[in-house]
């Protein structure tokens, strides 16, 4: 089914529809979820406020091609929500970010994909370990895949400064992949 | 006298070179030179290529220590600038010229060469992290949490809303500190002492021998009377205790409302306009009563 279409059925109220809706973008909204959360617990709560806050917006959701980025603007505005009242009561415990997603794919064989979510997962603590501006730079244009331009109208700052902050935050991931995981000498390499 | 071929020796070669080819140095410094060029490597081709000469090819594979020196005379390291062109790098949005000395600079430096390797797998890594899997049964709360009962999750949010503020516990201590006041400390409260008025009650009561003038005692009767009849007496006493509360609460209402009727009585029986006239004109001047009335006509 067309986005075009689903949406339309999920503004009229139809439960299946809606039922899809959250079935198609439960992955994303918890993968967004997961970048400010503290816990596999807490993460799980943001992504069902978003749903709840995108249920009842639905009548005012975007059209079709903007709805993506009008979602992950909704989905970051609940986060942060949370995040200040979290400033305000600090959680009890923070979790290692290790614990907290479950990052296992699904696809070729079991040594491929025990070595893909190896990485996934290295780079999911480089991720954990950058400052909140710079990780939100990679989860919106790196991981969401928003536009510059979108993330800019988001942010409320110009598209240089959206640029020059992606690109630092992308060379500050980088160093911490190498810090988390040296590459190996050349020998071992050729070996 | 030994040749110089200390890092001392190269520092003097980089600094008089110049001066050293042209000849313009003194006879003593230019010896000193001569000595340590021939016995240094580094030095003798550096001597080499600012003259203009020919660098031997076995040679030229052996000048990476020259490198840091004349970037560190010149411009210092590129890393600093090669890491800021490495995004647009790895985004393919550099013209060929740029792309070329890049590619260069990386070719030769681990550290940018490995920065340059985790960009493009940052790339293939990152648009996979937008997938992760919620934990089972996620789609079913979210289901549950709004197409089953939008309006109790409005309350329920309201709710949560409200104790999540900061001030909320100092807000439920103070409100729990009252009733427990209103209910249980003060004189006239409801449940005052109740509790033990009740288990005073309980245990003057004979239960047991209650039980042995039944007419039909067995053992189940028995039972049943000893394990129920405390609390049917406390029970019992409760209800008393409450029922005298709300009788002395009567009466204490009944008596504010004879003395309000009272009041409403006595009030009644005033002639308040006649005394408002009498006050006024204890406080007006002398004369003031005639001109009201001449105003009057």
């Amino acid at each position: 089914m067309e986005l075009a279409t689903l949406l339309e059925r999920c503004r009229q109220g139809d439960e299946l529809a809606w039922e899809a809706f959250v079935r198609q973008y439960q992955r994303r909204i918890y993968s967004l979820a997961t970048c400010y959360a503290t816990d596999a617990d807490d993460a799980r709560d943001l992504a069902q406020d978003v749903f709840v806050r995108l249920y009842r917006t639905r009548k005012q959701w975007s059209e079709a091609g903007a709805f993506i980025p009008w979602m992950i603007r909704v989905a970051r505005n609940v986060c942060l929500d949370r995040v200040r009242a979290r400033r305000v009561r600090p959680p009890a415990s923070d979790i290692p970010a290790d614990e907290l997603a479950d990052l296992a794919g699904t696809s070729g064989s079991p040594e491929e994909e025990y070595a893909a979510s190896s990485r996934r997962r290295l780079f999911y603590r480089a991720l954990r370990k950058l400052t909140g501006i710079s990780r939100e730079m990679i989860l919106l244009k790196e991981i969401q895949g928003l536009q510059i331009e979108e993330i800019a109208s988001m942010l409320r700052i110009p598209l240089g400064t959206v640029k020059s902050r992606s690109n630092r935050a992308r060379l500050e991931l980088a160093r911490n992949v190498l810090a988390l995981e040296p590459p190996a000498p050349p020998h071992e390499v050729d070996q | 006298m030994s040749p110089d071929v200390t890092r001392a020796g190269c520092a003097l070669v980089d600094t008089w070179l110049d001066d050293w080819l042209a000849g313009r140095l003194p006879e003593g410094i230019a010896k000193r030179l001569d000595e340590h060029v021939d016995a240094c490597d580094r030095c003798r081709r550096l001597v080499a290529i600012a003259g203009g000469g020919e660098v031997q090819s076995h040679e030229a594979g052996e000048d990476a220590d020259l490198l840091p020196a004349v970037l560190g005379r010149t411009t210092g390291s590129p890393c600093a600038r090669a890491e800021q062109l490495l995004p647009a790098l790895v985004d393919d949005q550099l013209d060929a010229n740029s792309r070329e000395i890049l590619q260069a600079h990386v070719a030769h430096c681990d550290g940018c060469s490995q920065l340059l390797a985790a960009l493009q797998e940052a790339e293939q890594v990152l648009p996979a992290l937008a997938h992760i899997a919620p934990p089972p049964g996620f789609a079913e709360a979210v289901l549950r949490a709004t197409s089953a009962a939008p309006r109790r999750a409005a309350l329920a949010e309201w709710w949560l809303r409200i104790v999540a503020r900061p001030r909320a516990s100092l807000e439920l201590a103070y409100v729990g500190t009252v009733l427990l006041v209103v209910l249980l400390g003060n004189p006239v409260a409801a449940f005052h002492e109740a509790r033990v008025r009740a288990g005073e009650l309980a245990g003057a009561v004979p239960v047991a021998q209650l039980a042995e003038r039944l007419p039909a005692r067995d053992a189940a009767v028995d039972t049943m009377g000893r394990l129920l009849g405390p609390v049917r007496w406390a029970v019992s006493a409760i209800a008393t205790e409450i029922s005298e509360r709300w009788r002395q609460a009567r009466t204490l209402l009944d008596a504010i409302e004879t003395a309000i009727g009272s009041a409403i009585r006595w009030l009644s029986t005033l002639d308040v306009k006649q005394s408002v006239r009498a006050v006024e004109q204890a406080l007006q001047p002398r004369g003031q009563p005639q001109a009201e009335g001449q105003r009057k006509h």
